[in-house]
């Protein structure tokens, strides 16, 4: 009953397919990585007429296991030039899935780049392109506002803003929020809103669907059951947890104080500001006009999210989480959340990664472009790229680029993506992920983080390759903050999975389909063009201590090159 | 002898590392509801192995919960 919808960009036509058998017990980041491998020529230019981008559901979208209804997008990205998945909440997913909708393909490209359309999909599950010129050049809020106005309020959208259109490197695709439905959620990494851009297609448009989904359990009895006790697993644990509690800045508790937290341009220097983003003071923050505890998407038993309002009580944004606030507060010298939520709304409203934007004014900070700490030079660079003057354009290309133009010899990049959250340094395991993973510098492909992060080197790799294989799990099935207490039930959750498509999985081969999955992206990069000596953690981090420990990045390079293996 | 996080235990026979930390579960020893890394004598299990490795007299067990990041 799954479809396949599949979108010729230049012809404008459109074409469902029955769901390919062979792709059946495939889904999210899996199913990425099996239509980019089958489809896509790796060596293709990611902006050009042979690259796709591909949206699809994870495994159990519509079911109702938490955190289920999560939307990966994936194409060959414009940033990395490799395989690139970045998955969103919001609440796409569980629109896709009310239409039986697994996963759709936007592939070719229009002769004629005046043109611009959206994907509508109607409450009857009709599908249409439909001619949005009208909106080329709007931001994000103002699209949603606009869809929201001629579809209904309580429309889904996945969108690009001037930074998509652009073709920006650092540009996102933007999806609606639950309960709130503005804009807030990105897919954020890879500039994979470039390659919609490049298609020239401004979003899609999804209604809700008219006609109540049967979703094909093969044995739907066992599946609630089996349903009813992980999700039940997770409302336990979230009781104690400090992303439930407080949200994903909780961390700041742990890495500020250990110096983890990236802080000027990766300096790794502590300042006694950080207090200024500890738990309570997020609390305060976002509590002032707004809440946390919002689950950003149906389904959602972790309620990580928060909703922040300004001082009028108006929606400033959503999702504010920790990698925002690390890369664009303490990497930039900003200790102040009021900054930090404009520059998140900026990012998200033009449709850029915060976490690329973030390293970015951090690099154009240490070359001079702007002073330290300045807030509202830092608001104007974003700003710089809203508007599309000659500097916003050299900043939409990503931190390498810029750090590159500016001779900076302190770029946080690994594969041309922009270090994330935690800095290598002070959790090793991570930086191997970051060096090795096939999606470039990425926390979501597997981090080592925590009071027990292993500091020799072989439990380091050894805990990098598990976690790379949990997230493949994760990003193939729920949210990683569900995994978090579904990684202990993988027997479960293989059931679960039996009950669904009718198979005799186990554990170990949930991990076995995580193993294919990384080893589908891995070929893809290697046709593609990335060597094995790619695999490199930025020189200074070699050279540099972590002021905090003394700690230099000192795992060899034979090891994140795969000469040698740990034993 | 088991030590399981830096405590002594009976050892139990003909136990996978996954019954052995439900056991810990039910006296209380460990008290969380997410997911862990494992690693038995230094060694890191797999989240998936645990169904399958038994627990051994002598083995040292260590829990540590499963890292996850936003």
């Amino acid at each position: 009953m799954w479809k396949t919808v599949r979108i010729n960009s230049k012809s404008k036509t459109i074409t469902t397919e029955d769901y390919n058998k062979t792709y059946v017990g495939l889904g999210g980041r899996g199913l990425i990585a099996q239509f980019l491998h089958d489809e896509v020529d790796p060596t293709c230019d990611p902006l050009g007429e042979d690259s796709k981008i591909i949206f699809c559901t994870s495994l159990f979208a519509g079911t109702g296991l938490v955190c289920a209804n999560r939307l990966s997008v994936g194409a060959k990205s414009p940033l990395t030039g490799g395989i690139k998945e970045s998955n969103v909440g919001g609440n796409a997913a569980a629109a896709f899935a009310e239409h039986n909708i697994r996963s759709i393909i936007i592939e070719n490209k229009p002769e004629n780049s005046n043109s611009l359309y959206m994907l509508f999909i109607n409450a009857d599950g009709n599908i249409s392109l439909e001619d949005a010129s009208t909106y080329e050049g709007m931001n994000n809020y103002e699209f949603v506002e606009n869809m929201q106005k001629l579809y209904g309020e309580k429309v889904s959208v996945i969108s690009i803003g001037n930074a998509g259109e652009r073709l920006y490197k650092n540009s996102s695709l933007q999806v609606t929020e639950f309960g709130t439905n503005y804009p807030c959620r990105a897919a954020g990494r890879g500039g994979l809103g470039s390659v919609l851009g490049s298609k020239r297609i401004k979003g899609i448009v999804i209604q809700k669907a008219k006609a109540k989904t049967e979703y094909p359990y093969a044995d739907k009895e066992t599946f609630m059951r089996l349903r009813k006790e992980l999700n039940q697993s997770v409302i336990e644990s979230s009781k104690t947890s400090p992303f439930s509690l407080v949200g994903t800045a909780s961390t700041i508790d742990f890495v500020g104080p250990a110096g983890i937290i990236p802080t000027h341009n990766f300096t790794g220097e502590i300042s006694d500001k950080i207090d200024n983003l500890k738990s309570d003071k997020f609390m305060s923050f976002v509590n002032k006009n707004g809440k946390n505890q919002h689950p950003c998407q149906a389904g959602c038993l972790i309620k990580c999210s928060n909703i922040v309002n300004d001082d009028q009580g108006n929606f400033l944004t959503g999702g504010f989480e920790y990698e925002t606030i690390a890369l664009c507060g303490p990497n930039c010298d900003i200790y102040d959340y009021e900054t930090i939520a404009k520059i998140d709304r900026y990012c998200d409203d033009i449709g850029l990664d915060t976490i690329e934007t973030g390293a970015t004014i951090g690099v154009c900070m240490d070359a001079g472009v702007i002073p330290w700490g300045d807030t509202h030079a830092a608001l104007d660079l974003c700003k710089q790229m809203g508007e599309g003057t000659d500097l916003g354009n050299l900043l939409g290309q990503g931190t390498e680029i810029v750090g590159k133009h500016y001779n900076s010899n302190r770029i946080p990049t690994c594969k041309g993506q922009a270090i994330p959250g935690y800095d290598p340094r002070g959790s090793i395991g991570t930086g191997f992920t970051y060096a090795t993973t096939s999606m470039g510098a990425d926390h979501t492909a597997g981090i080592t983080l925590g009071p027990d992060d292993p500091t020799d080197i072989e439990a380091a790799v050894a805990t990098s390759d598990t976690m790379q294989h949990i997230f493949a799990i994760a990003d193939s099935m729920t949210c990683m903050m569900a995994m978090a207490t579904l990684g202990g039930q993988l027997d479960k959750v293989a059931l679960l999975y039996n009950a669904m498509y009718d198979t005799e999985l186990n554990a170990g081969d949930l991990f076995a389909a995580a193993d294919k999955n990384l080893l589908l992206e891995k070929e893809f990069n290697e046709k593609a063009g990335w060597k094995p000596e790619d695999n490199v953690i930025p020189e200074f981090f070699r050279n540099e201590p972590l002021p905090s420990t003394g700690r230099k990045f000192d795992i060899p390079q034979s090891l994140l090159s795969g000469i040698d293996k740990v034993q | 002898m088991i030590i399981f996080n830096n405590q002594e235990f009976e050892y139990i026979d003909n136990v996978t590392i996954s019954q052995f930390i439900q056991i810990m579960k039910d006296r209380k020893v460990l008290n969380s509801h997410n997911a862990l890394l494992i690693t038995k004598n230094n060694k890191l299990i797999s989240p998936s192995e645990i169904y399958i490795e038994k627990v051994k007299d002598g083995d040292i067990i260590n829990a540590r919960v499963m890292p996850v990041g936003g």
